[in-house]
């Protein structure tokens, strides 16, 4: 991953897993709520676990919040900071 | 004139459930009293299914009460007359632990300018049900703001709390999983509950919880916070010498009460972890409407309703408790005919997504498995 929208494709995979069946986001739209979208709050935990383990990271505790969750664009922002945290 | 709470409903035909849905509601004239006194010496009454039903509905202690109130010991087993006496007096040593620590905590956040308001037992114990120990207290619970939460944490620090909780099945003082956390971050409608042990056997743990909302995060339904908590009022804690602490007006009380309740019968997570609805719930409801009345019935009660949009689960609470106990408050309060008889029926979907349905709530609090009668 070289670039912050590397990330985009791999997270909007694991994003869609967890939000629940019939929702309209078959293509993710970056921008948009992630919980307006159906994930609740159970999934929500389940989710960004996968993200840890998937990028083998940990999330500092004071970067989650709701605010994380308003969208794919800020869910990408922070896994780049922290992959970033991560290399140096 | 409308007939007493409590003399309509008949839960099943059980002497078990009118028993302790009497206890619950609290007895209304000198028939309910006396109703109760037979009730107790009746020779149907299984006093095993009673013991079982009233652990599940946290009834034990108000139980007792009830029977000291009208001293009707001599229609209780013998046995079975000790372990309620036992269960009364060690509710009151415990509420008085729980008394001087919410006056420690008042006093402390009070010192560092955190607003914050008392809620549920820690306040109803005193103004609903006689300061006797009959309403049981798990927790000391305060109504506080989101942002205030790391200020907050340092005060409870200070005072030797520590995030923690007591676990469900083993009793041991558990701190939470990282998972735990990260739920609580995301769902900002509680702090993580905290706990202090203390060098006493029979009370060895003070637990503390403050809510951030009176409903849960990303509810549709909602009050705003900050508004309560310029509506508080002191009250008196009993046995303490006259210390206070701040509780929520009686229309923001009543409201977080009633929305409280709906929380607990509504969202599935509760009802999966055995912690469905149950009668002291609805006797906070019923005793509540009892005691203010006169003020709930104003119209800036109603107002409040409508401006905070909270119409639906408040009536959908008190459709339960009229149909259930015989109450008449969605009446009173014109919301009556406000819901549809599905909705009525209805609770959260499951963690699975599916819809839930319930018969009645006769049937859900009366049923002998409950919470079980939800699962789909």
């Amino acid at each position: 991953m070289t670039r912050p929208d590397d990330l985009l494709e791999p997270l909007s995979a694991i994003v869609r897993r967890h939000l629940p069946a019939g929702s309209d986001a078959t293509v993710l739209p970056p921008d948009r709520d992630l919980f307006e979208l159906g994930l609740d709050s159970l999934n929500a935990v389940r989710m960004l676990l996968d993200v840890e383990e998937a990028f083998d990271i940990q999330f500092p505790e004071s970067d989650i919040s709701v605010e994380l969750f308003s969208s794919l664009i800020s869910l990408r922002t922070a896994l780049w900071q922290c992959l970033e945290g991560s290399r140096t | 004139m409308s007939a007493p709470v409590g003399s309509i409903f008949d839960p099943g035909g059980r002497p078990e459930w009118r028993l302790l849905g009497l206890a619950a509601i609290g007895l209304q004239d000198d028939e309910q009293e006396s109703t109760f006194t037979e009730l107790l010496s009746s020779r149907t009454l299984n006093w095993g299914y009673v013991l079982e039903q009233g652990i599940r509905h946290k009834m034990i202690c108000m139980l007792a009460d009830q029977i000291a109130l009208l001293h009707a010991w001599p229609s209780v087993p013998a046995l079975v007359g000790q372990h309620l006496r036992e269960q009364l007096r060690l509710s009151c040593h415990r509420l008085a632990t729980y008394r001087a620590a919410a006056s420690e905590i008042v006093a402390e956040l009070s010192k560092r300018s955190i607003p914050a308001a008392c809620t549920k037992g820690i306040v109803l114990e005193s103004q609903l049900y006689g300061g006797r120990g009959g309403r049981y207290l798990g927790d000391i619970d305060f109504m506080v703001e989101c942002k205030d939460g790391e200020a907050i944490a340092a005060a409870m620090q200070h005072l030797g709390f520590v995030n923690g909780f007591i676990h469900r099945s083993n009793g041991d003082v558990q701190t939470h999983s990282r998972r735990d956390l990260i739920a609580y971050k995301l769902n900002p409608d509680h702090l993580p509950p905290f706990i202090k042990t203390v060098d006493d056997p029979t009370v060895p743990h003070i637990q503390v919880d403050f809510a951030c909302s009176f409903t849960w995060a990303r509810s549709k339904y909602s009050v705003p916070v900050p508004g309560a908590l310029q509506c508080t009022s002191p009250i008196e804690l009993p046995g303490t010498g006259g210390r206070m602490i701040p509780a929520l007006d009686v229309d923001y009380l009543f409201l977080f009460t009633v929305l409280h309740l709906f929380r607990e019968a509504w969202v599935s997570t509760w009802t999966v972890l055995e912690q469905d609805v149950n009668l002291v719930k609805f006797g906070d409801v019923i005793r509540s409407w009892s005691r203010w009345r006169d003020r709930l019935t104003a119209p800036s009660f109603r107002e409040l309703i409508a401006r905070t949009e909270v119409g639906e689960p408040v009536s959908w609470v008190l459709a339960h408790a009229d149909r259930t106990f015989g109450t008449e408050m969605n009446a009173a309060l014109a919301l009556e005919g406000s819901l549809s008889e599905p909705f009525l029926g209805s609770a959260g979907p499951a963690p699975d997504g599916k819809p839930r349905r319930f018969g009645s709530m006769l049937n859900r609090l009366f049923a002998a498995e409950s919470p079980y009668v939800l699962n789909p």
